[in-house]
């Protein structure tokens, strides 16, 4: 059975159930044979032996659980193909359409969240949902951080402002969210959440971008251009990555995608920084998605060790 | 055609009709197809559960783990509403194919030779 898990090479929630499954199947057949008249060992070697081949099974549950159909792919790719139109259309700085965008985005993912249905599209739009959030937590570490130093620069400013108290309140919220969102998925398997929060990084450095020169320095994003297609490209790259990801099958395959495509999108991010192409930004955006790609995986082990420890997490 | 091929085209059609009679597990549909079939269909396990899970992937079907009064935890399959459907159309399908079938074949048997 550790054999055969080790070659489906699917999710380890789904690997898991197939597993217990065919462990039960193993025990029944087992048992039967026994009041059949032969020994246990006898048994329950025949019972291994009419399972079939193992890489065959593997491979029949690998064409099931590996591969996603052009519908789920449509639907996976679907938000990142918004957002390259918001971008083009240059309307990312509208805050009602960003809103709508947002809204649909989390409203599609809390239903699909409620219903218990992990459908392989569902993880890009979760990445979004958990995007909102996320930004919202990293603008108030800024704004706290740059409102601390303006208090003793300019005692006027900043911490006061109505949008930034109300950031700071959303604060503890949007980290329970994102926290136990992640969780959940990191339960079911740690390289769906890696690849889930592919934009984070790129909507984390816009959304700066924006809140540093529209709150602080007034100066309106129109700067970027009637139509943003560096951005855009950027979100084409991801659906990209997505249709790539959802057709393989094998999960190394997977890893790998995700490794390169997370530099390229990490390069390509922090070149289309309004400050140009500079080495530091380049090394904190692959920073960025080193710590997005491996964090994910140790909060697997940790979980693993508590199973471990303490029985199933349920 | 082999027994295998003609399966292969119809093993969600026999698995939803089991499953219409009332839930089952795994091994207990290997052992109710070879039984009402007298043996002729033999599921190998490396066919019956990837088409278990795909068709519930496909919403045809819904597996549930269950304790047995024996204390085991066994994953019993449901037919869903879908499947129902699914299966009326099969069904349908299938009445008119071996309709056909027998209307050819009935007028033109082979006598084995010697």
């Amino acid at each position: 059975m550790a054999a055969l898990k080790e070659r489906l090479g699917i999710g380890p929630a789904e690997a898991q159930e197939v597993i217990n499954e065919l462990e039960c199947h193993l025990l029944d057949k087992a048992s039967d044979l026994e009041s059949q008249g032969l020994r246990q060992d006898e048994a329950r070697a025949l019972a291994v032996e009419h399972m079939g081949d193992p890489e065959e099974l593997s491979r029949r549950m690998r064409l099931v659980y590996g591969y996603a159909g052009w519908r789920d792919i449509l639907l996976a790719i679907a938000p990142h193909l918004m957002m390259a139109s918001i971008f083009l259309a240059n309307m990312c700085c509208n805050y009602l359409v960003m809103a709508l965008f947002l809204g649909v985005i989390i409203c599609v993912s809390w239903m699909n969240w409620r219903r218990g249905n992990s459908s392989k599209w569902s993880y890009s739009w979760l990445g979004y949902a958990m995007a909102a959030p996320a930004v919202s937590l990293l603008i108030t570490v800024h704004a706290v951080g740059y409102g601390a130093w303006s208090l003793v620069d300019q005692p006027d400013m900043l911490i006061f402002d109505p949008k930034v108290i109300l950031l700071i309140g959303c604060a503890p919220f949007a980290m329970y969210y994102v926290l136990k969102v992640a969780h959940e998925m990191v339960k079911k398997d740690w390289m769906w959440v890696s690849f889930a929060t592919l934009p984070l990084p790129i909507f984390g450095s816009w959304a700066l971008f924006v809140h540093s020169y529209e709150i602080y320095r007034g100066v309106h994003l129109e700067m970027l251009g009637p139509k943003d297609y560096s951005h855009m490209a950027i979100f084409v790259t991801m659906a990209l990555m997505t249709v790539l990801y959802l057709k393989l099958g094998r999960r190394i395959y997977k890893a790998t995608l995700l490794a390169l495509g997370a530099a390229a999108l990490g390069i390509m991010a922090s070149i289309n920084l309004p400050a140009g192409f500079q080495l530091p930004n380049v090394v904190m955006m692959l920073v960025a998605y080193a710590a997005l790609f491996t964090v994910p995986v140790l909060w697997k082990t940790v979980i693993n060790r508590q199973q471990l420890v303490q029985g199933p997490v349920v | 055609m082999s027994q295998q091929e003609m399966l292969k085209g119809n093993t969600e059609t026999l698995l939803l009709s089991l499953l219409l009679l009332e839930p089952m597990y795994g091994y207990q549909i290997v052992k109710e197809i070879n039984s009402r079939s007298s043996g002729y269909f033999d599921f190998k396990e490396g066919t019956l559960y990837p088409a278990l899970h795909r068709m519930e992937r496909e919403g045809l079907i819904e597996g549930r783990w269950q304790n047995t009064p024996g204390g085991m935890r066994r994953r019993y399959y449901y037919i869903t509403l879908k499947g129902r459907f699914v299966l009326s159309d099969r069904q349908a399908e299938w009445q008119r194919f071996s309709r056909a079938m027998n209307s050819v074949i009935a007028r033109s048997s082979v006598q084995p030779e010697g």
